[in-house]
C-alpha cells in the first residue's frame, strides 16, 4: 500500500526525537499533535508518536520585517521554501522492513512482538521518509480485533478503523482512567468492563458510588444508556446498602450488605479520619481497645458508659480524654443503619464466592452515597476479597496445578484519591493492592478526576492509562508518572479535546496513542450481548462495518 | 533548424560572448539558446547579459542626435554606425543535448570560436526546462550581473514559452526559492517578477 509522504528526517537524537521538515505543500495543519506516524528507515519501520510542530525561516528577514502584500502564488512559493515547517516526531516501536512486503505475516501474532514489532533501539539516517501511517500500520501494532482478548476499543482520531485493547494485559496490572468532568470516563470504565465480562477475561467488583453501572444511567445527550446488569443479566450480581434500594422494580438488588461492628478493624476508621474528626491519637486509642475487646472493640467502645470509660482507661492507661473524644466520633458510624452491632460473614462471604466463581459484582450505596459510607464499606469489602485471594494464590502456588489458579478479579474504584492520597494509600487495602497485588491476581481499575491526588508510587505501579483531557500541570504529571518519553506525551495529552477522545499509555498497549473511545450505544450492546466469541471472518467484517459504518 | 542570432567572439567553460547579427536587438534575457559544440553535440545555455557597444574599446561611442534628427534619423543619417557598433550577449552554458540526450551539466568543452548562435524553438524549450537541477548552475553562475535577476528573466520567458504552464513555474519558483533561501530579499525580487497573479 503506498503510503502518504509528509517530509524527511534532517535532524534529531534517539533522546529528543526526530526532526522532519515537512514537504512544500504539507501544512502544519493537516497534521495533530500525538497522531500515529510511519518513518520508512532503510532496515526499520519506526512507529513514531508527533510530539511537537515548529514553525522555522531560513532568513531572519522574514521574522523582523514580514512581506507585505504578496499574491498566493508567492505565498506558496514560500512556504514551501524560505518558511517552512518541522514535525519532530517520537520514534516508540520498530519492525524490520522485510516484514512490510508481507502484510499476511504482520498480523498473524497475538501480541505485538509476535507480529515483529519491538520496542525501539535506534534513529533512521537523514532523508528517511515521514509518511502518513495506514491500516496495516495500526493493525500491526495494535492487532486486529479477531486476535484473542483484543478488544475494539475505538479508532484513532483521524482514521475510521479499530484500535485494539489487549483485555487480558490490561488486567494484568492495576490501571487508571483519567480526565477533567465530561471526557466521558465513566463510559471508559462501562466499555472496558463490558469488555471484559464479554470476553470472559477475569471477574470485576465494582464499587459504584453514583449508582450508575449496574442499571446504566443518563448520558451527556440525555439518552438513557444500559447498564452492565441489562447486558449480561445473571452474569452480574447486584449488591446494595440500602435496603430501599432492594425492591425497585426493574432494578431489583441480589442483597441487602449490612455491616457489623465486628467487622470493622481499626484501619477502615483511619482511613475516614477526616471525615469522622479523628485526633491524632485516635489510632493508639484504638490499639487499646483491640488489645482487649479483640474484634468487638467497636461494640465495646460505642456501649461504655462513663464509668466503664473510666475503667478501661484505668486498664490500659489510655488518655481518658481521647477515648471520650474516640467514643463520640466513632458515634457518627454506628447510628449508620446499615452498621450493625455483629454480623455473620454471611453476604460478605457470598460476594467473595460469587467472583471467584466468575460472576461479577457491583456494589450499590443507594442513599448511602456520602463518602464515608463508600470508604468504609468500600475498604472492608475489598480486604476481606483480598484475603481470599491472598489464600487462594497460597493454595495454587503449593498445589500448581491450573484449576487451583486463582480468577483474575478487577476491582473498580471511583473518587480513588480518597484512599490512594499519599496519607491513605500506605494503609489502605487499595493501596496494597495497587502496589502487590499484582501477583495475588488482583487489580485495580482507579477512576479519578485529580490524579494528582493519588500517591506517585501507586501511579507508578499502574499498568495502564487512560486519560481524557486534564488542563492542570500537575495532574498532567501525575497520569504520566513513571512513564517514558514524558514531553511527547504531555504534548499529545494537552491536545486532546475535552469531549471523546483518550489517550491510552502503557501495558494493555504497545505504544502510547490518541483514540477515540467507540460510542457506548445500541451498536455495542448488541454486539456484546451476542457474546460473539465464535464469529466467522465474515460476520465480524459486517461487526466492523456496523460500528464504524461501511 | 531554428534561427542564427548570432556569432561567437569570446568563449570559455563557464560563459560565452557572442555578437548578434542585428545591431541593438541582442536576444531576449533569459532566453534559451545553443551554439554547436563538435559533432551532434549542442550547447544549451541562458541568456545573462545583452550590450551595444563600440567596436573599437579605445573609441567610445559620442552623441549624433540633433534636435531636427534623433533616434532612428541618426542611423538614417549616419550607416557607417552599423560598422564603429556592435551588439554582445553574454550566454551562461547550463546544459547540452549529445547523441538526442538532454544533460543538465555544464558542457565538458566550451563552444568553439566563430560558431553560430541559434535560438530555441517552444518545443525545445520544454524539452530541455522538463528537468530544472539546470537552475542551480544559473543561479550560482559567476558573472558580473545580478543572478536573480537573470533567473527571474528566464523563468518569465520559459513561462511563456511552455504556454503559460503555472504548474512547471510554481515547481521553478521553489527550486528558486531553495537556492536563494539564506537571502530573503533577493528571493522576493524574483518571485515578485515571475509572479503570474500579479
Amino acid at each position: 500500500m503506498e503510503r502518504k509522504r509528509l517530509g524527511v528526517v534532517v535532524d534529531g537524537s534517539f533522546t529528543a526525537g526526530l526532526t522532519v521538515r515537512l514537504d512544500p505543500g504539507r501544512s502544519t495543519e493537516d497534521l495533530q499533535i500525538g497522531s500515529f506516524m510511519v518513518v520508512q528507515g532503510r532496515e526499520y519501520t519506526y512507529f513514531c508518536m508527533l510530539s511537537d510542530l515548529q514553525l522555522r525561516t531560513s532568513d531572519a528577514r522574514l521574522i523582523a520585517k514580514p512581506p507585505q502584500g504578496f499574491t498566493p502564488f508567492v505565498a506558496r512559493v514560500l512556504s514551501g521554501s524560505a518558511t517552512y515547517a518541522m514535525a519532530v516526531v517520537k520514534p516508540m516501536l520498530m519492525m524490520a522492513n522485510v516484514d512490510v512486503a508481507d502484510p499476511s505475516r504482520q498480523l498473524t501474532g497475538e501480541t505485538a512482538e509476535a507480529r515483529g514489532v519491538m520496542s525501539v533501539r535506534t534513529i533512521p539516517m537523514h532523508y528517511a521518509e515521514l509518511v502518513e501511517a495506514t491500516e496495516i500500520d495500526f493493525l500491526t501494532v495494535f492487532g486486529s480485533p479477531d486476535r484473542p482478548n483484543h478488544f475494539v476499543f475505538g479508532q484513532p482520531l483521524t482514521m475510521d478503523l479499530p484500535i485494539c485493547l489487549n483485555l487480558a494485559q490490561f488486567m494484568e496490572r492495576s490501571s487508571g482512567i483519567f480526565g477533567q468532568t465530561g471526557t466521558g470516563k465513566s463510559f471508559t470504565a462501562f466499555l472496558l468492563l463490558a469488555g471484559i465480562i464479554r470476553h470472559d477475561i477475569g471477574s470485576t467488583l465494582i464499587f459504584d458510588v453514583h449508582g450508575e453501572y449496574a442499571y446504566g444511567k443518563e448520558s451527556e445527550a440525555k439518552v438513557h444508556v444500559k447498564g452492565l446488569k441489562h447486558l449480561f443479566g445473571s452474569k452480574v450480581r447486584v449488591y446494595t446498602l440500602d435496603p430501599s434500594d432492594a425492591n425497585k422494580p426493574g432494578r431489583a438488588a441480589d442483597g441487602v450488605l449490612q455491616i457489623g461492628m465486628n467487622q470493622i478493624e481499626p484501619e477502615d476508621v483511619i482511613l475516614m479520619a477526616q471525615e469522622l474528626g479523628l485526633t491524632a491519637k485516635a489510632s493508639t486509642m484504638m490499639g487499646l481497645l483491640v488489645d482487649e475487646y479483640h474484634d468487638r472493640w467497636l461494640s465495646a467502645l460505642i456501649e461504655m458508659d462513663s464509668d466503664a470509660l473510666s475503667a478501661f482507661c484505668e486498664r490500659s492507661g489510655a488518655h481518658e480524654g481521647s477515648v471520650q473524644a474516640l467514643q463520640r466520633d466513632l458515634k457518627k458510624l454506628s447510628r449508620k443503619e446499615y452498621v450493625r452491632p455483629e454480623m455473620g460473614s454471611n453476604l460478605l462471604d457470598e460476594i467473595t464466592l460469587t467472583l471467584e466463581r466468575g460472576q461479577h459484582v457491583i456494589l450499590h450505596f443507594g442513599k448511602y452515597n456520602t463518602m464515608m459510607d463508600y470508604m468504609l464499606v468500600s475498604n472492608l469489602v475489598t480486604r476481606r476479597v483480598r484475603q481470599r485471594w491472598v489464600e487462594q494464590t497460597e493454595k495454587w502456588d503449593q498445589s500448581q496445578k491450573s484449576e487451583d489458579r486463582p480468577r483474575p478479579l478487577l476491582i473498580t474504584l471511583e473518587e480513588a484519591h480518597k484512599f490512594l492520597n499519599p496519607a491513605m494509600a500506605s494503609q489502605t487495602t487499595f493501596g496494597t493492592i495497587a502496589r502487590e497485588m499484582r501477583k495475588f491476581h488482583v487489580t485495580l481499575m482507579v477512576i479519578d478526576q485529580r490524579p494528582s491526588g493519588i500517591d506517585s508510587e501507586v501511579l507508578s505501579q499502574l499498568g495502564t492509562r487512560i486519560s481524557g483531557k486534564l488542563a492542570d500541570e500537575r495532574d498532567i504529571d501525575a497520569v504520566l508518572t513513571g512513564v517514558s518519553d514524558r514531553s511527547a506525551l504531555r504534548n499529545a495529552l494537552a491536545s486532546l479535546k475535552l469531549r471523546q477522545e483518550v489517550l491510552v499509555v502503557g501495558h494493555a498497549v504497545p505504544m502510547p496513542i490518541q483514540v477515540r473511545p467507540r460510542n457506548y450505544d445500541a451498536t455495542f450492546w448488541a454486539e456484546v450481548a451476542r457474546g460473539n466469541e465464535t464469529l466467522s471472518d465474515e460476520a465480524r467484517e459486517q461487526e466492523k462495518r456496523d460500528v464504524f459504518g461501511a | 533548424m531554428t534561427e542564427r542570432i548570432g556569432e561567437i567572439i569570446e568563449t570559455d567553460s563557464f560563459t560565452f560572448v557572442a555578437e548578434s547579427f542585428v545591431l541593438n536587438r541582442p536576444p531576449a534575457l533569459g532566453s534559451l539558446v545553443k551554439a554547436q559544440g563538435g559533432r551532434d553535440t549542442w550547447i544549451y545555455g541562458v541568456v545573462a547579459f545583452g550590450e551595444t557597444v563600440s567596436v573599437d574599446p579605445g573609441r567610445g561611442a559620442v552623441r549624433r542626435s540633433r534636435p531636427d534628427a534623433y533616434d532612428d534619423a541618426v542611423y538614417a543619417r549616419h550607416p557607417e554606425l552599423e560598422h564603429l557598433l556592435h551588439t554582445k550577449f553574454t550566454v551562461i552554458p547550463v546544459g547540452s543535448l549529445a547523441d538526442g540526450r538532454v544533460s543538465q551539466r555544464i558542457p565538458s568543452q566550451p563552444p568553439p570560436m566563430h560558431y553560430s548562435v541559434y535560438a530555441c524553438g517552444p518545443d525545445e524549450v520544454r524539452e530541455f526546462s522538463e528537468r530544472r537541477l539546470y537552475l542551480r548552475t544559473l543561479a550560482t553562475a559567476q558573472v558580473p550581473v545580478p543572478v536573480e535577476h537573470v533567473l527571474a528573466a528566464h523563468l518569465a520567458w520559459a513561462y511563456e514559452q511552455r504556454g503559460r504552464d503555472e504548474a512547471w513555474l510554481e515547481q521553478a519558483a521553489l527550486e528558486v526559492a531553495g537556492l536563494l533561501q539564506q537571502d530573503v530579499e533577493r528571493l522576493l525580487a524574483v518571485l515578485y517578477a515571475v509572479d503570474p497573479e500579479a
